[in-house]
C-alpha cells in the first residue's frame, strides 16, 4: 500500500470579478448588483498516492483545470493548501519546489514559438542548475531520446513539428526537471486518434519506468480508463465520486458518475449505445444550492435541494458525495468494455 | 530557420513593389545623410563657409566658392543641396535616436505593467492613458520651449512625447501573450518573473513593436520638423529641414519658392517612404501574429 | 433504390504558393434518402474538403478539379453560384465545428433565423416567429418563444450549436451535411444533440452525412460508414459490418488505438508513424509506409473494390474478424 506523496488540503478557488463602480452605486442604493464571482473549486479534498496514476474526469465548469492548476503549482488556491510530503507547496503566490510538474493540453501553445526545442527541455534545468550549459546538449538528447524523438531535433522550432510530436517535446520538458509528480492536463485531447494512441503508450511507460505519480486530468473516459488506476469525477467544483476505475465505471455510486458513463457512445458489437443525461449543465456562476446535481438528478428527494452533501468514504477506498447512495443501487449500462 | 525565415519575410515583403521602391528610396537617404560631409560640396554648419553674396540664389548659380549650386541657396548663403543633406541627417538622427530611446523606456513600461498587472498596471497605463489624450506636438512644444535649444534637449521632448505609444502597443501585445499557455508553463516550472519577463514574453511581444517603431521614427521626424519650423529646438546655426523651410516661408511669395519646396519635397519623400515601409511590415506580420 | 446524392470521382486541389494540396483523390460514395452516412477520418484525411465540394463552398487556391456530385440527378459541379446559392441551405443544409460560424453575434437568433428564411422565400414576421419557435423547440430548447429576442453570447455551446441545427431545418433540407457538430461539445451535451439528430431524421426523413474523426460517435449514429485516409475512401459498408470486420488495415489500426477497446493496462497498438503531408502524395497506397500487411503490389494505388455493400481500396484487404486481433 503505497503512502500519500501529495494532498489537496480543502483547496477553494473563487475568481473574482472586479467590481465596477455601477456595481459599488447599485449596493450602496440598496440593491444587489450582479455576482461576479466564480467559485471555480469548492471545498475539495484530494491525494495522490506515489507511484500511481490517479484520473480526474468531467465536463466543462467541472473545476478540474482549475484543480489541476492548483495542484501544479500555478494557481494558488483562495483558502486551503497542497501539500507535498507535508510541506506547501507555494508561499505566498510563489510556488517554492520543482518536483511537480505539468503537461498542458494545447501543444502548439504550450511551447515558446520563438525558442529552439533544445532549448526549450533544458531551460528549467539550467534555471535551476541542475545542469550546466555545456552539458546541455547531451543532457536534451536524453530526454529526447526517451520521449521517442530524434536527439537531432534540437535545433529545430516548435511549428516544425506535428501534434504529436510536439506533445513529446512537452513532456520531455517536463521529465526534464526530474519531478516525482506530473500533472497532464488534457494531454491527448487535441490529437489525431492514431497519434493518441501513441502518446497514451508513451504516458503508460513513462510513469511506470520513472515511477512517477500522476494526476491524468481529461474528459475522456475511455483515456482514463486505459490508464488510471483510480479515478475522480468532478462536477461543478466539487468531486462527486472517487474509487478504482473499473468499479466506478462498472458499478458507480453517484448518480451523475453514472449518468456520465451512460452517455458515452461506446462500440460494443458494431452498434453503439448511450443514454443522454437530462438537463444542461448550471452555470458555475450560479450553482444550484443544496446539492449541485439535484436540478438534473432523476433520484432527487427534499433534502438535495436544501443540504450540499459531503464526500465521504463508502466502502474501502470507495468515497461519493450523495445523500442517497445508502438507497439507490446504480450499475452503469455499459458495464464494461 | 534563421535563413528560412528571412528568405519566406523577403519573398512576401518583395511582391509588394511600391514597398520595396520605398524601402530602397530610405536606404539611399539614409547613405546620403551618412556620406553628406562627402557628397557635398559645402558644410552648411560652418558659417565661415557661408558668404551672404551668395544668398537667395536661384538653383543654377554658381557661387563664390566656384560650383554651381544645384538647388539654388538660402537666405543665409548656405548650398540648398548641402543644407537639406545635412538636414535629413539631423533629422534621421533626431528621429532614429527618440525613437530607441522611446522604445526601450515606453515597451520596460508597457510589459512590466502587462505581467505585474493589478495596481501597478492601473497606474501605469492609466499615466499613459493621460498622455496619449495629449497632442504629441503640444507636449513636445511645451517641452522643447522649456527646456530650451540643443540636440539633447530636443531629444528628450521627443522622447517624451512618444514613448506613451510605446507604452500602449507593447501593453497590448504583452497582456494577450502573457495568457498564453507557454507563459503559464514557464511560470509552472517555476522559472522568474525576470527570465519569463525577458526571455518569453519580450521576444513573443516584438513583432508589432517593430512596426510601430517604424511609424513612430517617421513621425518623431516630423514632429521634430514641426518643432524646428516653429523656430524651437535645434539652434539657428543648425538648421534641421523643419527651419530651413520656415526660413525659405517667407520667400514663397517672392517667387523664390525654392528655398522652402527643396526642403519640405525631401521631407515628404523620407516620410511617405519610411511609412510604406511600416505599412507592409504591419501587413507582413499581422497574419503571423493571428496564426 | 437510387440515390440522393452521388459522388463520383470528386477530386479537389489546393493550388498553394508550397505546391499542390491533394485534399481530396477521387473520392466516390452515394446517399440515400434517409440515410445517416458516417465519414470518418483523422485531420488531414479531407473528410471536411468533401464535405464543402459537394457545397461548393471551396475557395481559392483550392477547387474541385474533377468528378461530380449529382443531387437527385442534378449537377452540382460547375454550377454557377447563383444555382448553388438555391441549393444551399433550401437542399442541402451545412453545420459547423464551430456554431459561431454560422451565428452572427450581433444580430438576435429570431432575426438570424428569419434571415435565413428570406433567403429562399418570402415570409412574414410573424410566420417567420412562429416556425423559428417551433424548430427552437425541436431541437430541444426550452421556452422557445422568448428566447427570439435573445443573442449567441447568451448561450452555452450546446445551445449555440442547437440552434444551428434549427437553421439548418428551416427549408426542410433533403440532406444535412454536419461536419464535426458535437467534437468541441461536453460529453453529456454531446449525448443529448446525437439523441436529437437520430429522432429527426427519423421523422423527418432528412439524409445526413455526419463528418467526424470519433469512431463512437459514427456508431451511435450512421448507418453507413466511409473511412478515409490522405484524400481517398479506404473502406465504405455497413457501420455494423465496418466496424466488427474490417477489411482496410487502417480501419483495424484505428479501432486498435481506441484505449475504451482494449483491455485496461495494456498497451495499445497503434499505428506506427504519423499521416502524410497532402503536399507530397506517393505514388501507390497512400497507407503503404505505415500498413504491416503491405507488399509489393502496394506501390500502385488500389481501386476500391470487392463486394458492393462493403468495398475496399486496398490490394491486401484483411479477411478475418476484428475480435481476432484486439
Amino acid at each position: 500500500m503505497s503512502d500519500i506523496l501529495l494532498k489537496a488540503d480543502h483547496v477553494t478557488m473563487t475568481f473574482f470579478g472586479k467590481t465596477t463602480l455601477v456595481d459599488r452605486i447599485v449596493r450602496r442604493m440598496g440593491g444587489r448588483p450582479k455576482k461576479r464571482s466564480l467559485l471555480a473549486v469548492a471545498d475539495v479534498s484530494l491525494a495522490l498516492y506515489r507511484g500511481r496514476m490517479l484520473g480526474l474526469v468531467g465536463e466543462s465548469g467541472c473545476g478540474k483545470s482549475t484543480l489541476g492548476r492548483m495542484i501544479a503549482g500555478i494557481l494558488s488556491p483562495t483558502s486551503g493548501s497542497v501539500l507535498l510530503d507535508g510541506k506547501p507547496i507555494m508561499v505566498g503566490k510563489r510556488k517554492v519546489t520543482t518536483r511537480i510538474q505539468t503537461v498542458f493540453q494545447d501543444p502548439f501553445a504550450s511551447l515558446d514559438a520563438r525558442m529552439r526545442v533544445g532549448q526549450i527541455v533544458a531551460e528549467g534545468p539550467i534555471a535551476h542548475r541542475r545542469v550546466t550549459k555545456a552539458a546541455a546538449r547531451q543532457f536534451v538528447t536524453r530526454w529526447l531520446e526517451t520521449v521517442g524523438l530524434d536527439p537531432s531535433y534540437a535545433d529545430r522550432y516548435p511549428h516544425q513539428f506535428s501534434g504529436g510530436q510536439r506533445q513529446r517535446i512537452a513532456i520531455a520538458r517536463a521529465l526534464a526537471m526530474a519531478p516525482d509528480v506530473l500533472v497532464c492536463d488534457e494531454p491527448v485531447a487535441s490529437l489525431d486518434v492514431s497519434i493518441q494512441a501513441q502518446i497514451i503508450n508513451l504516458f503508460a511507460r513513462l510513469t511506470r519506468e520513472l515511477n512517477l505519480t500522476t494526476l491524468f486530468i481529461s474528459h475522456d473516459l475511455g483515456v482514463i480508463r486505459h490508464l488510471c488506476e483510480s479515478v475522480a469525477v468532478m462536477y461543478l467544483g466539487g468531486i462527486v465520486e472517487s474509487g478504482p476505475t473499473a468499479d466506478v465505471y462498472s458499478k458507480p455510486l453517484h448518480p451523475y458518475s453514472k449518468a456520465l458513463i451512460d452517455a458515452v457512445p461506446k462500440i460494443g458489437d458494431g452498434a453503439a449505445t448511450f443514454k443522454p443525461i437530462a438537463g444542461e449543465i448550471p452555470s458555475p456562476l450560479d450553482p444550484p444550492s443544496g446539492c449541485v446535481f439535484h436540478t438534473r438528478c432523476p433520484y432527487i428527494v427534499d433534502r438535495c435541494r436544501i443540504e450540499r452533501p459531503v464526500l465521504r468514504e463508502v466502502t474501502s477506498g470507495r468515497w461519493a458525495a450523495c445523500h442517497r447512495i445508502d438507497e439507490i443501487s446504480l450499475t452503469s449500462k455499459v458495464a464494461d468494455s | 530557420m534563421r535563413a528560412a525565415a528571412i528568405s519566406d519575410f523577403w519573398s512576401d515583403f518583395h511582391e509588394n513593389y511600391v514597398a520595396v521602391v520605398a524601402a530602397i528610396v530610405v536606404v539611399v537617404i539614409i547613405l546620403a545623410a551618412c556620406f553628406a560631409p562627402w557628397i557635398t560640396p559645402q558644410n552648411p554648419y560652418d558659417i565661415a563657409n557661408l558668404n551672404l553674396a551668395d544668398a537667395r540664389q536661384p538653383p543654377g548659380f554658381v557661387g563664390s566658392q566656384g560650383y554651381v549650386h544645384i538647388l539654388g541657396t538660402d537666405s543665409q548663403g548656405r548650398d540648398l543641396y548641402s543644407a537639406i543633406l545635412f538636414g535629413l541627417r539631423i533629422s534621421l538622427e533626431m528621429g532614429v535616436i527618440s525613437g530607441a530611446v522611446a522604445l526601450a523606456i515606453g515597451t520596460t513600461l508597457g510589459i512590466v505593467a502587462a505581467y505585474v498587472g493589478g495596481r501597478l498596471e492601473n497606474v501605469i497605463m492609466r499615466a499613459i492613458d493621460l498622455q496619449l489624450s495629449f497632442p504629441a506636438i503640444l507636449l513636445a512644444l511645451i517641452l522643447a520651449a522649456i527646456l530650451g535649444p540643443g540636440k539633447t534637449q530636443l531629444i528628450v521632448a521627443l522622447v517624451a512625447a512618444q514613448y506613451a505609444y510605446y507604452a500602449r502597443t507593447a501593453f497590448g501585445t504583452a497582456a494577450v501573450e502573457r495568457q498564453k499557455e507557454y507563459i503559464e508553463a514557464a511560470a509552472a516550472t517555476p522559472l522568474s518573473a525576470g527570465r519569463i519577463v525577458l526571455r518569453h514574453l519580450l521576444p513573443n511581444s516584438m513583432p508589432p513593436l517593430i512596426v510601430v517603431a517604424t511609424v513612430q521614427i517617421a513621425a518623431a521626424i516630423s514632429l521634430e520638423a514641426t518643432l524646428s519650423f516653429l523656430g524651437v529646438g535645434l539652434p539657428v546655426t543648425q538648421p534641421s529641414l523643419g527651419s530651413l523651410i520656415a526660413n525659405g516661408f517667407e520667400y514663397m511669395l517672392s517667387g523664390r519658392t525654392w528655398m522652402a519646396i527643396y526642403p519640405g519635397i525631401a521631407l515628404i519623400i523620407l516620410i511617405t517612404a519610411i511609412n510604406l515601409v511600416g505599412d507592409q511590415l504591419r501587413d507582413q506580420l499581422n497574419p503571423r501574429l493571428r496564426r | 433504390m437510387t440515390a440522393l446524392l452521388e459522388v463520383k470521382n470528386l477530386t479537389t486541389h489546393f493550388f498553394t504558393k508550397l505546391g499542390v494540396v491533394r485534399a481530396v483523390n477521387d473520392v466516390s460514395f452515394s446517399l440515400a434518402r434517409g440515410e445517416i452516412l458516417g465519414l470518418v477520418g483523422e485531420s488531414g484525411s479531407g473528410k471536411s474538403v468533401t464535405g464543402f465540394s459537394i457545397l461548393g463552398l471551396v475557395d481559392p487556391p483550392g477547387r474541385i478539379v474533377s468528378g461530380s456530385v449529382q443531387l437527385a440527378g442534378q449537377e452540382l459541379v460547375g454550377l454557377g453560384d447563383n444555382k448553388l446559392r438555391e441549393i444551399r441551405g433550401r437542399r442541402i443544409a451545412m453545420i459547423f465545428q464551430d456554431p459561431m460560424m454560422t451565428l452572427n453575434p450581433v444580430l438576435s437568433i429570431g432575426t438570424q433565423m428569419r434571415l435565413a428564411m428570406r433567403a429562399h422565400k418570402s415570409v412574414s414576421k410573424r410566420a417567420a416567429r412562429a416556425r423559428s419557435a417551433e424548430l427552437l423547440t425541436r431541437v430541444g430548447i426550452s421556452d422557445a418563444a422568448n428566447r427570439l429576442d435573445t443573442y449567441p453570447h447568451q448561450y452555452s455551446g450546446g445551445m449555440r450549436q442547437r440552434v444551428a441545427i434549427a437553421i439548418a431545418l428551416l427549408h426542410q433540407p433533403s440532406i444535412i451535411i454536419a461536419d464535426e457538430p458535437t467534437t468541441a461539445l461536453d460529453v453529456s451535451v454531446q449525448a443529448q444533440i446525437l439523441a436529437e439528430m437520430k429522432s429527426i431524421v427519423a421523422e423527418l426523413g432528412t439524409s445526413m452525412i455526419w463528418i467526424t474523426h470519433d469512431l463512437a460517435v459514427v456508431a451511435a449514429l450512421s448507418m453507413r460508414i466511409a473511412v478515409m485516409y490522405a484524400g481517398s475512401i479506404v473502406e465504405v459498408g455497413a457501420t455494423s459490418d465496418v466496424l466488427t470486420s474490417p477489411r482496410h488495415p487502417y480501419t483495424l489500426g484505428l479501432l486498435n488505438s481506441l484505449p475504451s477497446r482494449a483491455p485496461p493496462g495494456t498497451e495499445l497498438k497503434p499505428i506506427p508513424g504519423s499521416a502524410p503531408s497532402a503536399l507530397n502524395v506517393s505514388k501507390g497506397c497512400p497507407f503503404q509506409p505505415r500498413c504491416s500487411m503491405a507488399t509489393s503490389i502496394c506501390t500502385t494505388v488500389p481501386p476500391l473494390l470487392g463486394d458492393t455493400q462493403h468495398p475496399v481500396r486496398c490490394h491486401n484487404p484483411l479477411l478475418f474478424a476484428a475480435s481476432d486481433s484486439v
